[in-house]
Order: C-alpha cells, then sequence, then structure tokens
C-alpha cells in the first residue's frame, strides 16, 4: 500500500469527460474511491469514473457532501437491521425526488461507487413507490407490459387472496 | 448507462442489476410482495421467486460455526417451511412401481409355528421370518385367515428383484439379506418395510446402504395381489394414512416396542445384536440399533430419488409453490463444498447448491442455496477435499393437504470422490498423507415433520444431517473394515422430538409464526480413526486420537422463546458415566428403555435420557 496523503481535493472525471474537484473527504464517502486513493497515495491526475455521467456525478457529490459528517457505518452491520424499515429522511427524500431514470441512474452510480447509504436510500425510494400500489398502477409506474394470461392473473389472484386484506 | 435490454416485462427495472432489483424487493414485506409484486408480470413473478430463493431464504440458513448454531438453525428453517407450506397446494410425484407384476400366493408354504421375529396384528394376521438357520434368508409374509389356512409370500425374493443390490458391490450380494423392519395394518391394507441389512464380511462402501420397500397386499381382493411400491412413491400418492404411518414408524421406530397401543411387535434376534455389536454401535439397545438404521436410510432413500429423477419427467411447479417450498423442486443441480477454517475449533464444509443446467456465468447461475456443515473434527473436514464438486440430487417435497398438517423433505448431497481428485501438487499438502481419504461421500438433509393431532401439538422429527464417509479402505481385517465403514458415531441426527402438552391450547394468529413448544433430543456424533494402530501405508505425522466422540445434547423451545439449550452432557457424565470424550465401544450397563416418561416442571424425563428446561418461568 501506497505511503497515506495528505492532499485535501481530488478530481473525479465523469465519462463525457468532466472533471469535478471535490474534497477528498466527501470523496472518501466512495469506499471503491476510498480504496482507490488509500492504495495509490497521491493522485494529481483525475480519476476516471468511467460508468457515471456529469450530472449524475454532480448529484452523488451532492449527497456525498450534505452526509459528509454521517458516522461511517461499520463494515459488519447486521444487514437485517438496515432493511427493517423504509423510512428516508426529508432531505433524502426531496433529493431523490427526481424523474425514474435518473433516480435509477443515482442507484447504479452508487452500487458503482460503493456508496452504501446512497444506494439504501435509492433502493427504499424505488420499494415506496412500489407499496401500496396495484399491480396495475405498478405496470404504470415502471412501464410494464402484463404478459400474464386472464387465467393466470384469476389464478394467481385466487392464490394470493389470504394477502389481500392483510 | 444500461446493464441490459429493455426487457417489457420488467419494465424499467430492467435497467438495474439483478442484485439491485432483489435488494429493492428486499424492503418489501412477504405481503406486499406477493399482493403487489407478483401478480404485475411473468418477469416480476420470477424477479420474486429468485428474491425468495436467493436472498430470503439464505437469510433464513446462516452460517453457524457451531454444531449448536446449526442445528438450532435447521429447526426454524424447518419451522418457517412447516408454517408456509400448511396453507399450500397438495403435490405428488408421479407413482413409480417397484415390481409390476403380481405375486402369487403360495400356499404350500412351509408352516412355522413360532418365528423367531413376528409382528402380531389383532385381525390374526403375523409375519414371521423363518427360525431355521438354513432357511436365515427366507421370510415370509403369512396371513392367517378366519378358517386357519396360512399362505406365505417371500418376501426376500420381493425385494431382491425390486431392489436391486448395489452395483458397485460384488461381495454384498452373497451375504447381504433383508429383514423385516415394521409392519403395519393401513385399512384394509398391510405396509411392511423391509431394510437390507449387508452382511458385516462384506468389505464395500454399499456396506452401510441399507434399503426399504413398502409392500402392500390388499387383504380384502379375492385375488390377493400384491404390490410392492418404493417408500417415498407410497408416501406422496398411494395412500395418505399409510404414508403417515409409514413416516411415523420410520421417524419414531424406537418408541413402538413401548407404546402398548402400537399394533407390532419387532423382537431382534440373539445374532442380530452381535451383529451390532460387530458394527461398532454404542450400546446393544434396540434405540440406538434403530437409531442407526434410521439414520443410515436416510441416505439410500436419496438415492432412490435420484433413479427416480433419471426416469420421470419434470413436473410443473406454480410460482408460488415454488417461494413456498424449498428451492429445490425437481432437477439436476450441482453442489460445490469448500472447506472453511476460522480457528481450531470453528471450521466445517460449507456448500452451495447451483442448477445444473444454468450455467454458473450466466446471470440466473448464482446459489440456489448456501450452507455450511460445521465440523469439529479435523478428519471429516480433511476427508471432503478442496473444491470437490459433489452432485446434489433433489428429493421430492412431499406434502399433505393442510388438515393433514405434515409435510416432508427429502434432500441428498452425494458423491464419488476418488484419490485423484484430491491431488495436491505441494508435497506438504495434508491431503496426500492423510491416511484415510474416503471414496465417496453421501450426506442428506431431511426435514420431516409427522403427522399431529393438532396444530398446536405438533410431532414431528427432524433430520438436519446425516454424513457418511467411506474409507477407501486399509484394515487388516474385514470386521475392522465394516466397523469402519458402519461406524454409527459419525453421524448426527435428531434421536426423539417432543412437545409440550401445558402449551397445546395455542392456536395460529399468523402465518408467519406457528406456536410449537416441546424439546428436541439429538445425537451429535463423530469419531475418529486409529491409524497409527491400523496398517496403513501412507505415512501420517498427525496422531489421531482413538477416542470417538459422542455428543448428547437437547434443545427446548417454546413461542416465546424459540429456542435456549441445556448442554445435558455433563448430566448424563455424572449420572451415567459417560458423555462427550467416553469409548462407546467400553462395555455399559444397558440402561432403561426409551418413551416419555414424565415431564416435570424443570425437566422433561424421556425415557433414559432427561432434558432440563432452562428458564423455566419464562418458557413455561
Amino acid at each position: 500500500m501506497a505511503t497515506p496523503s495528505t492532499q485535501a481535493t481530488v478530481k473525479l472525471q465523469s465519462n463525457d469527460n468532466v472533471v469535478i474537484e471535490v474534497e477528498r473527504a466527501i470523496a472518501e464517502r466512495s469506499v471503491l474511491i476510498k480504496n482507490m486513493l488509500e492504495d495509490c497515495g497521491e493522485v494529481t491526475d483525475a480519476i476516471p469514473i468511467s460508468n457515471v455521467n456529469e450530472s449524475i456525478l454532480r448529484k452523488v457529490i451532492e449527497w456525498c457532501e450534505h452526509h459528509k459528517n454521517d458516522p461511517v457505518a461499520a463494515e459488519n452491520e447486521n444487514d437485517d437491521s438496515r432493511k427493517k424499515t423504509t423510512d428516508i429522511d426529508e432531505w433524502d427524500q426531496k433529493f431523490m425526488n427526481v424523474d425514474q431514470e435518473m433516480l435509477f441512474e443515482i442507484i447504479l452510480a452508487a452500487n458503482f461507487l460503493d456508496i452504501k447509504p446512497l444506494l439504501d436510500t435509492g433502493c427504499k425510494t424505488v420499494a415506496n413507490m412500489i407499496k401500496g400500489k396495484s399491480p396495475e398502477e405498478i405496470r404504470k409506474l415502471f412501464n410494464i407490459q402484463n404478459d400474464f394470461t386472464p387465467e393466470e392473473e384469476e389464478q394467481i389472484r385466487r392464490e394470493n387472496e389470504w394477502a389481500e386484506d392483510r | 448507462m444500461t446493464h441490459q435490454f429493455f426487457s417489457p416485462s420488467l419494465g424499467s427495472l430492467s435497467l438495474l442489476p439483478v442484485e439491485l432489483r432483489l435488494a429493492i424487493l428486499s424492503y418489501l414485506s412477504n405481503v406486499e410482495l406477493i399482493r403487489c409484486v407478483m401478480p404485475v408480470s411473468r418477469a416480476w413473478a420470477e424477479l420474486m421467486h429468485d428474491y425468495c430463493v436467493q436472498v430470503r431464504l439464505r437469510s433464513l440458513i446462516p452460517v453457524s460455526h457451531t454444531v449448536l448454531e446449526q442445528m438450532s438453525s435447521f429447526l426454524n428453517v424447518f419451522l418457517f417451511f412447516y408454517a408456509k407450506v400448511k396453507s399450500s397446494t397438495t403435490r405428488v410425484s408421479s407413482l413409480e412401481r417397484l415390481i409390476d407384476s403380481k405375486v402369487e400366493l403360495s400356499s404350500t408354504t412351509e408352516i412355522y409355528n413360532e418365528p423367531h421375529v413376528y409382528a402380531s396384528v389383532p385381525s390374526g394376521k403375523w409375519v414371521g421370518i423363518s427360525p431355521r438357520e438354513v432357511y436365515r434368508d427366507e421370510w415370509f409374509l403369512y396371513y392367517r385367515s378366519h378358517d386357519f389356512d396360512i399362505d406365505g409370500i417371500e418376501l426376500n425374493r420381493i425385494c431382491k428383484e425390486g431392489m436391486p443390490h448395489d452395483y458397485v458391490c460384488l461381495e454384498c450380494d452373497i451375504y447381504s439379506e433383508f429383514r423385516l423392519h415394521d409392519f403395519r395394518e393401513i385399512g384394509d391394507r398391510a405396509i411392511i418395510t423391509c431394510v437390507r441389512i449387508p452382511d458385516h464380511e462384506c468389505l464395500r462402501s454399499c456396506s452401510a446402504v441399507l434399503f426399504a420397500v413398502e409392500i402392500f397386499h390388499e387383504w380384502s381382493q379375492p385375488v390377493r395381489i400384491l404390490w410392492a411400491y418404493k417408500g417415498h412413491d407410497l408416501l406422496a400418492e398411494e395412500v395418505s394414512n399409510g404414508a403417515l404411518d409409514y413416516a411415523h414408524a420410520l421417524t419414531n421406530q424406537h418408541h413402538a416396542q413401548t407404546d402398548a397401543d402400537t399394533s407390532f411387535i419387532i423382537h431382534h434376534p440373539p445374532h442380530r445384536l452381535q451383529h451390532t455389536e460387530h458394527c461398532g454401535l454404542i450400546h446393544l439397545n434396540s434405540t440406538m440399533y434403530l437409531l442407526d438404521h434410521l439414520s443410515g436410510m436416510m441416505i439410500p432413500w436419496l438415492r432412490l430419488s435420484q433413479t427416480h429423477l433419471e426416469t420421470s419427467t419434470s413436473f410443473e411447479v406454480s410460482p408460488r409453490e415454488k417461494h413456498t417450498l424449498m428451492p429445490f423442486t425437481s432437477g439436476q443441480y450441482v453442489l460445490t463444498t469448500r472447506p472453511f477454517y476460522h480457528d481450531a475449533n470453528c471450521f466445517g464444509v460449507e456448500f452451495i447448491i447451483r442448477d445444473a443446467n444454468i450455467p454458473a456465468s450466466s446471470e440466473k447461475g448464482g446459489p440456489l442455496f448456501y450452507g455450511a456443515i460445521p465440523m469439529d473434527r479435523m478428519d471429516w473436514w480433511e476427508s471432503i477435499g478442496m473444491d470437490d464438486t459433489i452432485h446434489f440430487e433433489a428429493g421430492d417435497d412431499y406434502m399433505k393437504t393442510p388438515d393433514t398438517e405434515s409435510i416432508m423433505f427429502y434432500y441428498c448431497l452425494y458423491s464419488e470422490v476418488t484419490e485423484t481428485s484430491r491431488v495436491s501438487n505441494s508435497e506438504d499438502d495434508v491431503y496426500t498423507c492423510y491416511p484415510l481419504s474416503p471414496v465417496v461421500w453421501t450426506t442428506s438433509i431431511c426435514l420431516s415433520n409427522i403427522s399431529s393431532p393438532s396444530l398446536s401439538n405438533p410431532t414431528f422429527s427432524i433430520f438436519p444431517l446425516s454424513l457418511e464417509l467411506y474409507p477407501d479402505t486399509c484394515f487388516d481385517s474385514p470386521s475392522q473394515s465394516y466397523r469402519h465403514i458402519l461406524d454409527p458415531t459419525r453421524r448426527t441426527f435428531i434421536s426423539e422430538v417432543i412437545s409440550h402438552p401445558t402449551l397445546t391450547e395455542l392456536t395460529v394468529e399468523s402465518p408467519e409464526t406457528i406456536p410449537m413448544a416441546g424439546a428436541i433430543f439429538y445425537y451429535k456424533t463423530a469419531s475418529h480413526f486409529a491409524p497409527e494402530s491400523s496398517p496403513i501405508s501412507k505415512p501420517s505425522n498427525i496422531l489421531w486420537p482413538v477416542l470417538p466422540l459422542v455428543e448428547v445434547r437437547s434443545v427446548y423451545w417454546t413461542e416465546e422463546q424459540p429456542i435456549s439449550v441445556y448442554d445435558w452432557e455433563k448430566y448424563i457424565s455424572l449420572n451415567y458415566g459417560w458423555g462427550r470424550y467416553t469409548d462407546p465401544y467400553a462395555p455399559k450397563e444397558i440402561r432403561p428403555t426409551r418413551g416419555l416418561s414424565r415431564i416435570l416442571p424443570d425437566r422433561v424425563e424421556f425415557g433414559d435420557r432427561v432434558c432440563f428446561l432452562e428458564d423455566q418461568d419464562a418458557s413455561l
């Protein structure tokens, strides 16, 4: 491993070749970047974030800036406790109030950059979109083609009747 | 930035990779999954199924590093499935007839007045084995009619025809024999369970293979046609009541002798006891003897399913069934093992099971099932070679209609591991010097629930793990080899499960939870060999202890307090003088027979065993 660096900022380059300079502490919210910096030491060149375009990268950085003082979750944090709730704090709700395509892009970027809290927030947001909706509403929401036959639909409805009144 | 092509059936969610789709579903409850996700489209239903199998099921089966944890987790899995399938529809597999021909009843069979081994039933029918040494391999089903004529059927011939001998063994066929295991009447039928008990002179691995078969004789039919079916097919389809009784006979055989209401009796002739001793059983009491059969039967049982799967066609499983059952329904799977080793007391074998028909590199080629077999002895761990690929054969998910409250799962992992599969380039590799690498190892996972009088008072048995390793030889005598092969202390199995009578009034409030209370008694056994005392050609720089290990533990649970454990090994050691580090082959007094004796506020006495109930205020 290289010697730890004291550099204050790092440059991130989106896949559309836009370079964004960001505080190192903020960039290190991404485990991917954090590990990269630890391994490489002083990095003067822009770090290519090949899977993320400029607008999404700025959005992710915005999230990281807002959450830069959040405690870093323990590595072995219990997954169960993490998934017990779909509650999202108010700022994150507003942050995630974007069109569906961008929401998915943010989730993918969080996954690529290994920003677990952001990924969780994105997944929770999608889960909340699903919750309480009828299958037809979900089809409209996600542009899904219903390929069940009427007989199959009826069978599923019958099998799942017990869940309807819960 | 898309990861795959847009799928109309999946919608915009197809922009996300599958692991992220599953992550999203993990925030939805079971009801939301079923109500919102499943009816959307085929792709969403499939996604939900994948999630149930790959995420939730796996989360139910934690990687436990102690035997106790593993046992507890299996219990939890069982309870989970038990609750799930209660409301499921019945699905049965096709019936496979073992003997597809009439069996003529013989009216000329010599009458034996006092069979050595017999079963008597109130209706006057009885089963016997010839007491004459010359006819030792011939045994018959006798039917005493109302006018006292006696007919006999050569059951051993039927068994031999229908249950061919293990093809890899050329010796056992000469020596091994079937013997009567159980006899029961279900309505107008009789169920006879036969077990092939290999002779101790056989040196091959099949010595550890036992077979079971049910034979049905329709007593009420004038033509007296006798049909024989393989056991698991019978369980599924032929006669529901019979299946339950058979299962009960399998798992609670050892209770029968002390149960006054049971209509059959089985005696063990003296030579069988000698045989038992020779096999290295811990005690010469019938409990251990039958339990040995019991755990051993799980493996050939599943080997039968292998044949069954090869010859039968696949069957349709609705999406709901898929997620309410174990992930393995039918088909070929591949299991890969690898040892895990955390410290000297924490190691074992992890296993991953994949669908054999889906390439591992494909999106759906991920593990269907992940689990771990913790082992507390090095020999087990090492004898399953690093990265051995082991075939997994699915058993059948047998479900009864909800009112019968019965379900049985049988699964088997098996492999033929050869020396070449563990060749190492390193001269220092421990595998190369391991003295007793097995040629075959087999393990079965069996969760079975037996019919119970009420949901709140269930009676079930669990066989979470049965592992057998067959060494590739090097003994100076056949008897030593046989003892090694059949060593019953190399298994883990539940011995008894009892429900607690004070909690019988509990009712089910939610399908997610099932009120149960009771105690489980189980054996975790292991053993070592003594290579330094055996003429083993390969060098070994490891000193292997001679004494086998025998652990006997109990688990108690209630609805509020799912599991509490009392290690009663200490109690046994103090009161009976044997325990974990006691030589099981040493002569011991035969302790009282089993059977639920009494339940006291602080303990359950079950025959010669006792289960102390921890924290009785909380649990009772």
